[in-house]
């Protein structure tokens, strides 16, 4: 059974990388670190059902938390303010811990 | 509504060089580089750019608004013509212009006619007679 590459808490980074056609990592969030707030299953890939494919092996989707003043100039908010968006795990890579 | 086979590509691209004939291949550049080129935000991917107000008046759906989303309820669920994903995928492929202008059930309608051609279910050219005889059923003076 195919195992989860991250943990909750775990330190990510949306990968910084180009892609022809649909994908599901917004520019927004590209290069930003977070953390992982939720693992919450495996689906079939729909950056492949997107083109009448089956999206198998089906792969992990994650719920990352980002700080908003990391992902903002001048974000003027209070400091605990969070963003959450759900990425799938081939747009994660291990990132430095935040402490 | 069975889902029939695509139609066969129209023609084939024409060969460029023959195994034969192509000169020596250049070294391919490194893989890392071609795994990952620089992102670029395509039209559809909006999050953080400024939009402007927004208009939170409720407005009634027009019999147009209705008819594309039971087209798309029916096409997905009932039938399983297509995924979601891929008339997401449809959309974004808008040329920048038409995503931009189009309404919200425009851009679905486009995608949905991407969705049936590519699915086999019906063809452009099947598609542009009906909106045709459409056209033509309701043109002034048409016979009733």
């Amino acid at each position: 059974m195919m195992e989860p590459r991250f943990k909750v808490g775990d330190p990510v980074a949306v990968a910084r990388r180009g892609h022809d056609g649909h994908h599901r990592a917004p520019f927004y969030l590209k290069g930003r670190a977070g953390e992982v707030a939720e693992v919450i299953g495996a689906f079939r890939n729909p950056e492949q059902l997107a083109y009448h494919k089956p999206g198998l092996p089906k792969c992990f989707l994650y719920l990352v938390r980002f700080r908003q003043s990391d992902l903002w100039k001048a974000y003027d908010g209070p400091a605990a303010d969070v963003l959450t968006a759900e990425i799938y795990e081939h747009w994660l890579e291990p990132a430095q811990s935040r402490g | 509504m069975a889902k029939s086979k695509k139609p066969a590509p129209k023609r084939t691209p024409p060969k460029l060089a023959t195994r034969r004939s192509a000169k020596p291949r250049k070294p391919a550049p490194p893989k890392a580089a071609a795994r990952k080129p620089a992102p670029k935000r395509g039209v559809h991917d909006l999050g953080g750019l400024p939009g402007g107000p927004i208009d939170r008046a409720h407005h009634t759906l027009t019999p147009f608004e209705e008819r594309v989303d039971a087209l798309m309820m029916v096409l997905t669920n009932q039938h399983g013509i297509y995924k979601v994903d891929s008339l997401r995928r449809a959309i974004e492929s808008l040329a920048a212009r038409e995503y931009r202008h189009l309404a919200y059930y425009e851009k679905w309608i486009r995608g949905i006619r991407m969705m049936l051609v590519e699915q086999g279910v019906l063809t452009d050219a099947e598609i542009d007679a009906k909106i045709a005889a459409i056209k033509a059923a309701r043109a002034p003076g048409a016979a009733a």
